[in-house]
């Protein structure tokens, strides 16, 4: 099948050729589907094995095993507020981003040309930037004099104002492309707000953009929750978050079964709550 | 809980520690005001000199030192390269998180990586445990006489080279009146609410809120440390943040006015402030002593104990205190230090006696303590 | 319009809101003041200082060597994945499309902390290596949603006339297919280097004794603040730019843009 299209009209190559192209074009995808068993896959597994066993954190020695201790220490009240905390922050930082990001998308999606280029790149910029220097800026913002000097932050509405700062174009991006098909007159008489604009904008518009407010919300919401860099720079060791408490265990505390029970627990959260979001967007989808 | 050779530390108890604290006190104080006099240049050039040991082959190597974040003279590291060509150091902070007990889970998930550390009692206790401390050759290193022996029992791991004790650092202008006590702090900290920093670290903080509630700092009973965890729980309402280093700074310019540090910490502040006071609280402290221990996997353990031997030499060592104003294991350096530093009350052996130094609790309970110290943080 | 629509408004405070902390921060690199609560007047200081400590030197020079070796591994893993997957079966496509998903949108924190497991395990000693390792995973993935964006556009039928004509596949490759994706291959190139040289969570985690030069940063920004982190802050954002800029001027800011924007990570998987 894969073969036939290369091998052109008229000249049939059937047989052994046909097969060893076929593999050759099998390799080209052996970097990426070899790169991602060996350094992805592999480790995932690893880690669900750990966290079925047991570290001895005084000679390091682990043994393997089938107890489930550190998945219920991962669910004892202890680490709730934790996950708590991260899943409010980043959820509320993805709601503030859709605030946001859907009219900045929607605008930029009714501009033309050169206007609509410029703003493009304007969004483009920071998403380049690197992401540690838009974080420090935070820092800088919440000393300012006009801020409190200083007081909002080590708080956790500096972590959550930090995360919507930081991923705010990784929502723009997609609600402008998922924007960009509606067909554009739709999409201008819902902008004129006056004349029942805004209903159709609820009622159209929004419906018809949401696989790219469900990627786009995916996008910032699902690495948000396991963030570890923004807590610590913007947290004052007062706000910690479920990475800052998976990457304490690595580097603290060297419980390693531990931290992969929370690691896993993380991950089959986050596909249980990505599955759902897009099987529902789909089944929406399909009925509209 | 894990097995591990009982120690001559462990073995000592309560009431020794705090005979011997108390003696070392007298002596560190005693013996700098015999030797003091007055001239305090402490940026004398390192002598060559002071690092002749026993070893007769030469030095060679690279080092990894696992360090506390600029713990060390400024200019020790290329003093000691110079001295010995062919050695070469670099320092590692990398270890230095929110758990004390981090620094022994670096070194024993990663063995090979370094060759010395800085290591308090806690943590050299978990390391001995695991096979992972070098047994030093004492004659290699001579300058080890010039520590105070009283703490040289304290502290058999390796060199010990300073220690120091958790308490109260303040503005005596702004916060009045002044606190005396752990439970001062607690009942005036809603007053103060956002001015207040504190250390992160977990062991650190526990030790005084323990000594708060009336438990000993180095207690295994686990109810005494969930008490104590929610007594920082509710002291964190009050705190502007939790740092791992420069906490004291902050009170320098008013940006806080309470510190929940150590004391050395303080005593750095207070050069730059004359308005900052220091309190050791009433109810006792904890505090740790720690030292350069080598680990037991080094290649060079040699160079090592060249190096140890070179830091203990009164210039370097007192170049080293002066720039950390910490408590010294030398009671002759004194004479070296800035005067600042020299005349402050904060650091040095004074209330020793009050001062639980912090011991190796085992693996779960160690564990335990930073899965507390985790949902402070977290709460 | 006559006067700007309340959406002009309210698009323009976003973006003010984005530009202005970054841009405060390049300012303040300049700031003689050292207490940074008002400005002093202009200095280089800052970041002669900051150049001048070998620390700083070294750790920028091992983020570019890891870079430049990310970037190249990514570009070899997703230029041939993404033109296989263009005639590949549906299956297999959706395999492809899932792991690449699944590697940019997990918390980059699991992937790190199980490579991590994976080299301990195998004793495999922490370094650059490793660090690529890690980076190479997301950054792969990058690549390869805009790459493959791309090659959603071309048309079999020209390397169909290619092969046709008589071109062995490398040969249609290397003339007809490669230009054609150039500018997707500059733009992915340049967006994994920054994503590269700004990494610290896998970087921190699989780094044993080297710094690179975020993770050296990240840990200023923890300890101390000092000017000179504003003055490398600021470096770090004229490389941005740089590397910007250089796409832009390479492909036109308009297919640069475009690439950045089509490239969809949500239809992965789907």
């Amino acid at each position: 099948m894969a073969s036939g299209a290369l091998a052109g009209g008229g000249v049939s190559r059937a047989g052994g050729w046909g097969a060893r192209r076929r593999l050759a074009k099998g390799s080209l995808v052996l970097p990426a589907f070899g790169w991602t068993a060996v350094f992805f896959v592999i480790p995932l597994i690893l880690l669900i094995a750990y966290s079925f066993g047991h570290i001895d954190i005084i000679t390091f020695t682990v043994q393997w095993g089938w107890t489930t201790r550190s998945y219920s220490q991962v669910f004892q009240s202890l680490y709730l507020s934790a996950i708590g905390r991260s899943l409010l922050l980043s959820s509320g930082a993805t709601v503030a981003c859709l605030l946001a990001g859907f009219p900045v998308a929607y605008y930029i999606s009714l501009q033309r040309g050169r206007r609509q280029l410029i703003l493009l790149v304007a969004i483009i910029v920071p998403f380049w930037t690197s992401f540690l220097v838009r974080t420090y800026a935070m820092t800088n913002l919440l000393n300012a004099h006009w801020l409190g000097s200083g007081k909002l932050l080590d708080t956790p509405f500096a972590v959550g104002l930090g995360i919507f700062y930081t991923y705010l174009p990784l929502m723009v991006l997609p609600l402008y492309v998922a924007l960009e098909r509606i067909d554009p007159a739709l999409r201008e008489s819902a902008a004129d707000l006056g004349a029942g604009g805004f209903s159709r904008l609820r009622r159209v518009i929004i419906p018809l953009a949401m696989p790219g407010i469900v990627a786009g919300c995916i996008l910032v919401g699902v690495p948000s929750t396991g963030e570890y860099v923004i807590p610590s720079i913007l947290g004052g060791g007062k706000v910690l978050m479920y990475g800052n408490v998976v990457a304490d265990q690595f580097q603290s505390t060297g419980n390693y079964p531990f931290g992969a029970a929370l690691a896993v627990s993380l991950m089959a959260a986050l596909t249980v709550v990505v599955l759902a979001v897009r099987r529902a967007s789909a089944r929406r989808e399909a009925l509209a | 809980m894990t097995q591990h050779p009982v120690l001559p530390m462990t073995a000592i108890s309560r009431r020794d520690l705090l005979r011997r604290g108390a003696l070392a006190g007298v002596s560190i104080a005693g013996l700098g005001a015999i030797a003091g006099c007055g001239d305090s240049n402490s940026t004398a050039p390192a002598s060559a000199a002071s690092t002749t040991s026993a070893a007769n082959a030469p030095l060679t190597g690279h080092l990894e030192f696992l360090n506390y974040p600029q713990w060390i003279g400024p200019h020790e590291v290329r003093d000691f390269e110079r001295a010995h060509p062919g050695v070469t150091i670099s320092q590692n902070n990398s270890a230095y998180t929110n758990s004390s007990s981090g620094v022994a889970v670096t070194v024993a998930q990663n063995p090979d990586q370094f060759d010395m550390l800085l290591a308090d009692g806690a943590v050299s206790g978990q390391l001995l445990a695991g096979g992972f401390i070098a047994h030093f050759d004492f004659d290699r290193i001579p300058n080890i006489s010039l520590v105070d022996p009283h703490i040289r029992k304290l502290y058999p791991f390796g060199v010990p080279t300073d220690f120091g004790k958790m308490g109260i650092g303040y503005r005596k202008d702004l916060v009045k009146p002044a606190p005396k006590s752990w439970a001062d702090l607690w009942d005036m900290a809603p007053k103060y609410k956002g001015k207040i920093v504190a250390y992160n670290l977990d062991r650190d903080m526990f030790g005084p809120a323990l000594k708060y509630l009336g438990y000993s700092a180095n207690t295994h009973n686990v109810a005494q440390l969930q008490k104590a965890k929610h007594a920082l729980i509710e002291l964190k309402a009050s705190i502007k943040a939790f740092k791992a280093v420069d906490i004291a700074s902050e009170l320098v310019h008013g940006q806080a006015v309470i510190a929940m540090t150590n004391d050395y910490d303080v005593a750095l502040a207070q050069t730059q402030n004359k308005n900052i006071g220091w309190i050791l609280p009433s109810e006792g402290t904890s505090g740790y002593l720690e030292g350069i221990a080598g680990v037991s996997r080094s290649k060079h353990l040699p160079e090592v104990e060249a190096f140890a031997n070179f830091h203990l030499a009164p210039a370097n060592y007192g170049s080293f205190v002066a720039t950390t104003a910490t408590s010294y294991t030398e009671p002759r350096i004194r004479s070296r230090l800035p005067k600042a530093i020299a005349d402050s009350t904060t650091i040095g052996a004074f209330g020793l006696e009050k001062v639980e130094f912090e011991e190796f609790l085992g693996a779960s309970t160690t564990q335990l303590i930073t899965n507390l110290w985790e949902q402070v943080q977290a709460a | 319009m006559k006067r700007p629509s309340g959406l002009a408004v309210f698009t323009g405070l976003v973006l003010l809101f984005l530009f202005a902390p970054i841009i405060v921060v390049v300012l303040n690199a300049f700031n003689s003041n050292n207490t940074l609560d008002s400005f002093g007047g202009f200095t280089g200081r800052w970041f002669s200082q900051a150049f001048s400590d070998s620390s700083v030197r070294s750790a920028l020079w091992v983020s570019v060597r890891v870079a430049l070796v990310s970037t190249a591994l990514s570009l070899i893993i997703a230029i041939p994945a993404s033109l296989w997957a263009r005639r590949a079966g549906r299956r297999a496509r959706a395999l492809l499309d899932g792991t690449t998903y699944m590697r940019i949108v997990l918390p980059e924190i699991v992937a790190a902390a199980g490579l991590f497991l994976l080299f301990r395990r195998v004793n495999f000693g922490l370094g650059i290596a490793t660090i690529i390792a890690g980076h190479v995973v997301f950054t792969s993935a990058y690549a390869t949603i805009i790459i493959q964006a791309r090659v959603a556009t071309l048309s079999i039928s020209l390397e169909e006339a290619a092969a046709d004509l008589g071109a062995v596949p490398w040969r249609a490759f290397r003339r007809v297919t490669l230009p054609m994706l150039r500018p997707a291959v500059i733009v992915a190139g340049l967006l994994v280097f920054t994503f590269s040289m700004d990494d610290v969570v896998s970087s921190a985690f699989l780094s044993g004794n080297t710094v690179t030069l975020p993770v050296l940063i990240f840990g200023l920004m923890r300890f101390h603040v000092t000017p000179e982190v504003n003055a490398i802050a600021a470096g770090v954002t004229v490389l941005t730019l740089v590397t910007f800029s250089l796409s832009a001027a390479l492909l036109g800011l308009r297919t640069g843009a475009s690439i950045v924007v089509g490239a969809r990570p949500e239809e992965a998987s789907s």
